[in-house]
């Protein structure tokens, strides 16, 4: 019954915050940048705040009790503070301007980091994101990033940022939540798999055609070759140069293919699963300064290899079908 | 933030706070308490500098019971303000042993508040109500002080806010009602403030002529003020005697005189006592109050239900029938007991004289002739009366009026002892009398067949100029020359600065005290129109919205955007095309807004051309190089 009662209670609150966290991000929804004002700042009393109201109280009722007046006048004085107090922490907030600089694209279920410019604040004031630790920004200080997981893949709204300030007196809790319209975007979260997703080549008969069982992706050393512009630094052969006075990049033995096109349709499974692995490979052709394409569905994409391009494949496995299904 | 440790000089100022509070308290408690507190304080700051390991846990404990301990060994009541006002002290001393996190200064500060409000209940002088405030706004820099560190932001601030809250504050105590008591606790102290107490042994009073503290003040209603020699302002009748010590017998009926019996016309005077957690008053002989609250007892005495614990006031005036009453109970005002064999016996003889009136100035002679009056009084043992009266005949009045009345007892007059102040000095700064605690006098009241109870004040054949001059101003007699203290506290400097401090302290104290429902009513009355509790409510709310709809405005003033020439020209060409086009969306630059206006319009129309010109002026200003 005990337990019951608790739970319903724990409930009810619970319900009550969501409520109101939905009421109060829905006034103050921003694209990037937003000023708090009144319309977004909330002031509610702290347990400090309490006590104080429970002290004023006490020495009211002194104060009446044995008729004193200098007693009186302390009991209204400790009201006047506590009566200013709500507008003096409201100033703190009052006026700040918060800009989102940006969401860093992460895969799914790991940490990625959210930025923000806070500028025209008078002292320091604490940060919050979703239900990480506090941030504490002094007021030299203009820039916080913070850490978050990636909830899902595929465009998730911006998490939300509380911005909080107990000053003055520690009386009054003046908040804020801000929500901005700018969304993050998460990869798939890669899954270790052994079959390469790639398809037979039927235009191009050049390529290794079976070429599904993964070989170590290896530094062990094969043959020299004459260094060509273009060839990394660090693959020189230094001795070799040392003794021909030539130079010769060397070439690793691994059997890894330079090029290789990765299709959705090569693997069984969910959707999620075979993004999954898709991200994978991706990830290790990445790893490996690989040529890679991807074929999703209708979607092409020529090989190539450069972090722009992987990154422009990761977004297209993020966003393929619209991301993943609300959970 | 709240698990933030504080730092050093933060802990210092916490202990300064504390040390200001308390000063001023432990002016009325035992000095055991202040010993424990400064201690406590003491070692919290070894701890923070250093030189001391940190405190444990048990420490902690045993500093509790420590402290706790002495409070029940100082006060014999645990339910006494002193004791409650101790503990809270010590308890507050021991949080501060522990003060390591933002959340015990909290508390800390918050009791701080707390011992200001004990603070005014002792007294509400205006040194008190000082300190009380220096007290009060250093608590709130403090807390000021945990959230912002600089301490030129922290002045900044209280510059606006102290006077804000003040003025705040004296709104609401001059608009809002007082309320009245919700029920009745009378303040107990523990020690005796006052002298004066129902048990009076020879000695008891001699230590009391050392306080200057003030019992009580006069005021004259009408301009007049008693002779000197009738200044005997009576408080407790004893009628007694216990074979040692004169006491005030429990059966203290009261009187069956309406005490609405006052004369209008003649002296009338307000007494303003100062609290003596007693239930006793003062009244000059044949005097009664028109005070309903007070009891009028049948000794003309007058009392309160509850013991005096604040400043109190009453109007005291003649009576209007003087008439005489019979003496009831003429048994226990001739009670003996079988103590002090040789005055029994000397009374006895005594009983052979005819009158009364011979029978007195018989003892009284015998006291001119051979008594000494000195406030250093030889120690008396069993039969102290006769040993004072044959053998070491040095006394003070309290040794002369226990003897009188005993004497006159054995002599077959009833007699008995009377209890209060003896003087009062008129301030040379304001229009009042005050009566010290040095004024503390006892004599004796014997009953003539003829004419009822009247006063015989025996020290008066002993030291007449005590009761001419009053106790303290009697510079001419030499029995007080070899106490330095009176040396000191008689010099004409010090008397004066004395009567003027006194004079300030009661003209603010008067001015506190004196304000109550019916000062207010008449003041909004005068200024408000009205006394409703509307008139209030909207004085405050004026003031409180008012005041920070100006602090809203003045901010959003002073950081308004400002801009230049170029810009507000551009803005008010903007102004005149949105009107007739539309408005330029967000992120569109004025340049393609002008591209989009002129397809629209048309490039000759007059807004088209003053919105080109004024693109063309902001941008050479604002973005071209300045280069010659």
């Amino acid at each position: 019954m005990r337990a019951f009662v608790e739970r319903s209670r724990r409930t009810l609150t619970n319900w009550i915050q969501r409520q109101f966290e939905r009421w109060a991000s829905k006034r103050s929804r921003h694209e990037h940048s937003l000023t708090l004002s009144h319309k977004s700042i909330y002031v509610v009393p702290t347990g400090f705040g309490l006590a104080w109201i429970v002290l004023f109280i006490a020495i009211w009722i002194g104060g009446a009790n044995y008729d004193n007046n200098a007693a009186r006048f302390l009991a209204w004085w400790l009201l006047s503070i506590l009566l200013i107090a709500p507008y003096l922490s409201y100033r703190y907030l009052s006026g700040i301007q918060v800009r989102l600089l940006g969401i860093d694209e992460q895969c799914k279920g790991q940490q990625t980091q959210l930025h923000l410019a806070i500028s025209a604040h008078r002292a320091t004031i604490s940060v919050q994101v979703e239900d990480h630790p506090w941030l504490h920004l002094p007021p030299e200080q203009s820039q916080v990033s913070s850490h978050f997981v990636v909830p899902r893949r595929g465009r998730y709204p911006c998490p939300t940022i509380r911005i909080e300030s107990r000053l003055p007196f520690g009386m009054f809790r003046c908040w804020s939540i801000l929500r901005y319209t700018t969304e993050g975007l998460g990869y798939p979260a890669p899954m270790t798999s052994t079959i390469v997703p790639t398809r037979q080549s039927s235009d191009d008969g050049s390529e290794t055609s079976v070429a599904s069982i993964v070989r170590s992706v290896g530094s062990d050393f094969d043959s020299l070759k004459r260094y060509e512009e273009g060839d990394p630094l660090a693959r020189v052969d230094w001795k070799a140069l040392a003794k021909t006075e030539q130079l010769y990049s060397k070439q690793y033995g691994t059997a890894v293919q330079s090029h290789r096109h990765l299709d959705l349709d090569a693997v069984s499974g969910d959707i999620e699963h075979r993004l999954s692995i898709l991200c994978y490979w991706l990830l290790q052709a990445q790893a490996n300064e690989q040529a890679v394409g991807l074929t999703l569905g209708n979607e092409h994409f020529a090989e190539a290899s450069g972090d722009e391009h992987t990154k422009r494949l990761l977004r297209a496995l993020a966003n393929y079908g619209g991301g993943e299904d609300e959970f | 933030m709240s698990s933030e440790h504080l730092s050093k000089s933060v802990q210092l100022f916490i202990g300064a706070m504390m040390l200001v509070g308390a000063l001023p308290l432990l002016d009325e408690l035992d000095w055991r308490i202040g010993g424990v507190l400064i201690a406590v304080l003491a070692w919290r700051a070894a701890v923070s500098s250093g030189r001391v390991s940190p405190i444990r846990a048990w420490q902690k404990v045993a500093v509790v019971i420590v402290a706790l301990a002495t409070v029940r060994w100082v006060f014999n009541s645990l339910w006494s303000l002193d004791s409650l006002v101790s503990l809270i002290l010590v308890l507050w001393t021991a949080k501060f042993l522990e003060l390591q996190r933002i959340r015990d200064a909290y508390v800390l500060i918050l009791l701080n508040y707390f011992v200001i409000f004990c603070l005014l209940l002792y007294s509400q002088t205006l040194v008190t109500v000082s300190f009380a405030l220096v007290s009060a706004i250093w608590g709130l820099s403090l807390l000021i002080r945990l959230h912002l560190k600089q301490w030129r932001v922290i002045w900044q601030l209280l510059r606006v806010l102290v006077p804000m809250s003040f003025l705040l504050a004296a709104l609401m105590f001059v608009l809002l009602p007082a309320a009245g008591a919700f029920w009745k606790i009378p303040l107990q102290r523990d020690s005796a403030v006052s002298g004066l107490s129902d048990r009076v042994s020879p000695g008891d009073i001699a230590d009391l002529v050392k306080s200057n503290e003030t019992a009580f003040r006069v005021e004259s209603l009408n301009g007049l003020w008693p002779e000197p020699r009738d200044r005997y302002w009576r408080a407790i009748v004893l009628d007694w005697f216990d074979g040692r010590a004169w006491r005030a017998s429990q059966m203290q009926a009261q009187s069956a005189v309406p005490s609405a019996l006052c004369e209008s016309s003649g002296e009338a005077y307000r007494l303003i006592i100062e609290p003596h957690y007693q239930p006793w008053l003062f009244t000059l002989d044949g005097f009664v109050s028109d005070d309903p609250t007070l009891r009028y007892m049948s000794n003309h005495t007058l009392r309160t239900t509850l013991p005096v614990s604040q400043r109190t006031d009453y109007r005291i005036c003649p009576r209007v029938n003087q008439l005489r009453e019979p003496l009831m109970n003429r048994e226990r005002y001739l009670y003996l007991g079988d103590s002090n064999p040789r005055a029994r016996a000397w009374g006895e003889q005594l009983q052979s004289l005819p009158t009364t009136e011979a029978k007195v100035s018989e003892v009284l002679t015998h006291f001119h002739d051979n008594s000494i009056y000195t406030l250093s009084p030889g120690t008396l043992d069993e039969d102290a009366l006769d040993e004072f009266l044959f053998d070491d005949p040095r006394g003070f009045c309290e040794h002369f009026a226990s003897s009188f009345a005993f004497v006159m007892r054995a002599a077959g007059v009833p007699s008995r002892v009377v209890v209060g102040y003896q003087g009062g000095e008129l301030s040379p700064v304001a229009d009042y009398m005050r009566v010290a605690e040095s004024d503390a006098h006892a004599w004796t009241e014997i009953w003539y067949e003829e004419h009822g109870w009247r006063r015989v004040d025996p020290t008066a054949y002993v030291a007449p100029q005590r009761i001419e001059m009053g106790f303290s101003q009697d510079n001419g007699s030499t029995w007080l020359a070899s106490e330095p203290w009176y040396e000191f506290s008689n010099s004409a400097t010090w008397r004066a600065w004395v009567l003027r401090l006194d004079a300030v302290n009661y003209t603010f104290a008067n001015w506190v005290s004196s304000f109550d429902n019916q000062s207010r009513q008449s003041w909004m009355s005068s200024w408000l129109g009205g006394s409703d509790w509307w008139r209030s409510v909207a004085v405050i709310a004026f003031f409180v919205l008012g005041v920070s709809a100006i602090g809203v405005f003045w901010q959003r003033w002073r950081s308004r955007p400002r801009y230049s020439a170029a810009v507000k020209q551009y803005q008010r060409a903007e102004n005149k095309v949105a009107k007739l086009f539309r408005k330029r969306s967000i992120g569109e630059t004025p340049r393609r807004y002008l591209c989009a206006c002129e397809a629209k319009l048309h490039a000759s129309h007059a807004a088209a051309v003053q919105l080109a010109e004024a693109i063309d002026e902001l941008e050479r200003l604002e973005y071209q190089a300045v280069s010659d």
